[in-house]
């Protein structure tokens, strides 16, 4: 140890200096207080040993000053004396000193007083690095601390602490958005009278005492009125804080607020609301246009005078039947007829008449046909009845029934005879395609015609007559 | 009243006669200085700086043993410090002879230990 001796007698410094230094201490030493507390300022000691009564400075004058210094690590001070009054001592002790070495000097005390310090600053030692130590862990616990409550107070979700009492300890920023108080506000306040109103009281009121009891909540929901006069959707979480021995300390609370979300959902469900009826509109709308659509494509395919289907629309039925008789092995037959006369009629009678006359003469040929036979107005006065799966005897009996009828009926003005033609497409003949067995009809309608009217002629009559006189 | 008391050196010093040979030599030339200062005191009529060398005298003679030089420093000082530098002056001879003793007593002691 270093050690600095302070004594005027050189005969006791002789002595002290000799017995430390054998003991492997380093020794400096000086006769006056002034001296020492010049070499105690410049110089580090680990001891002191001063006499009591010296010029100048006395000892303990010298430790008083040693011990204002600020900031020094502990010396150890030893003051030299043959004083033995007890008041003396006392104020030597208030005044910093450690120990006594009384004179005479006794060797063996000296010694012992010596282990004594050593054992002192040791001591001080251990309990420097402790503190050091000490200070390193408060600084880690500091930073720690510091790290737990920037996170804490930057959760982006409202996050309360709070005690035994259901007061509340911390408030992070998200907290102070969703409720619109600050820490300061709200700090040992009662948390159900921060986050509930008249309402929801109940609820907070147990959630809490639960959380105290140490349940851990998950996702309750409460709504509350907000002092902004707002409603707030918030979900509720917590679970209870605990000391090392698990004794309940406090809880902390999470609060989601999911009131932007719930406004969003009711927009979206108002707004699909909406995009439903507008679809069952447009569902509406569409039923009427194909309604409408139907009804234009009824009317575009109808003859406007008789009812019946028109020219159009015949020529494209005609084109699907005779693809079908084909592809199905199976005959079809096309009837024209046309009225005799009609033109003389109309000029004998007039239009309207005429009009009424083609009207009557389509209801009865309407009337006389199967279901899936074709009744339509070829043009004029001139008709078409379509017949599928009828062969020429078939076909011809049903034009010779309807010329019949014709014939028979009870005209308002006068007797009304009709021509028919008749063609077949039977599956062992000729292919003729649509176009063609409307052609032939017609040729066998003008021989109906040529040879005297009312009458039914087949175009096969008609065929071999015209072949004839084509080699003719 | 012993000269040199051995008890009090060896508590002091501890058993090594060469430390006791240091320590008495010192004392030697310490109390002789002392005696100058007190011879010039006297002269002086300086009570002040007569009591001071006496304290020291009385001081280190007692830690090393003189106790009969230490003893007299101490009567000295009292007797001084009530009557004034003419209690030193009338002890003077007396101061004197006890420090020859002291000083005939530590050679002698010396030689002992040397022969020993």
């Amino acid at each position: 140890m270093r050690i600095l001796l302070a004594e005027d007698d050189r005969v006791s410094a002789l002595i002290v200096r000799r017995v430390l230094e054998g003991l492997g201490h380093h020794i400096d030493s000086c006769d006056s207080g002034r001296e020492a507390w010049a070499m105690i300022q410049s110089g580090s000691y680990d001891i002191v040993i001063s006499d009591w009564m010296m010029p100048d400075i006395d000892g303990l004058e010298l430790c008083r000053l040693m011990r204002e210094q600020p900031g020094r690590t502990y010396t150890y001070y030893i003051l030299l004396t043959a004083k033995s009054e007890r008041k003396a001592r006392i104020e030597a002790l208030a005044n910093g000193v450690d120990d006594f070495l009384v004179k005479p000097l006794d060797k063996e005390e000296l010694v012992g007083r010596l282990a004594s310090a050593q054992r002192v600053l040791d001591m001080q030692d251990e309990l420097h690095n402790h503190t050091g130590k000490l200070n390193m862990t408060m600084g880690y616990l500091e930073t720690a601390n510091r790290r737990f409550s920037d996170l804490f107070m930057g959760l982006p979700v409202a996050s309360i602490t709070f005690d035994t009492y259901g007061r509340i300890m911390e408030w992070n920023r998200a907290s102070e958005a969703l409720y619109q108080r600050d820490p300061q506000e709200v700090w040992q306040a009662d948390l159900v009278e921060i986050i509930a109103d008249k309402k929801t009281r109940k609820w907070a009121k147990s959630f809490v005492q639960r959380a105290l009891r140490g349940e851990s909540i998950e996702n309750e929901e409460c709504s509350f009125i907000r002092r902004d006069g707002r409603a707030r959707h918030v979900t509720y979480s917590t679970f209870p804080l605990r000391n090392n021995l698990g004794e309940i300390l406090g809880a902390v609370c999470t609060c989601n607020d999911l009131t932007e979300r719930r406004e969003l959902e009711q927009k979206l469900e108002e707004q699909l609301h909406v995009a439903r009826q507008l679809n069952e509109t447009l569902e509406l709308q569409s039923r009427e246009l194909a309604a409408a659509n139907a009804r234009l494509a009824e009317l575009a395919n109808t003859d406007g005078l008789t009812g019946l289907k028109n020219h159009r629309y015949y020529n494209e039925v005609l084109l699907a039947h005779v693809s079908e008789a084909k592809r199905h092995g199976k005959p079809i037959s096309v009837v024209l007829c046309d009225i005799d006369h009609f033109k003389q009629f109309n000029d004998t009678y007039g239009h309207p008449a005429g009009d009424q006359l083609l009207r009557e003469f389509a209801a009865l040929l309407s009337g006389k046909v199967r279901a899936e036979d074709i009744v339509a107005r070829h043009g004029g006065e001139e008709f078409v009845v379509v017949l599928p799966n009828a062969d020429q005897r078939s076909a011809l009996m049903v034009a010779e029934k309807l010329r019949q009828a014709i014939e028979a009926h009870p005209w308002p003005e006068r007797p009304i005879t009709a021509s028919f033609g008749v063609s077949t497409l039977v599956p062992a003949g000729p292919g003729y395609d649509a176009s063609e067995l409307v052609d032939l009809s017609d040729r066998a309608l003008y021989a109906s015609k040529q040879a005297g009217r009312n009458r039914v002629t087949h175009a096969t009559e008609v065929l071999d007559d015209f072949a004839g006189k084509t080699a003719a | 009243m012993k000269t040199l008391d051995m008890e009090q050196l060896r508590q002091s010093c501890g058993d090594d006669p060469e430390f006791w040979a240091a320590v008495l030599d010192e004392f030697s030339r310490v109390s002789a200085e002392g005696f100058d200062s007190l011879k010039r005191a006297v002269a002086d009529g300086d009570a002040a700086g007569a009591l001071k060398v006496l304290h020291g005298i009385k001081g280190s003679g007692r830690t090393v043993g003189a106790e009969e030089l230490a003893e007299m420093a101490a009567e000295l000082e009292t007797d001084v410090a009530r009557e004034g530098i003419e209690a030193l002056r009338r002890k003077m001879p007396e101061f004197s002879a006890a420090l020859d003793r002291i000083n005939v007593r530590s050679a002698e002691l010396l030689a002992e230990e040397a022969a020993a």
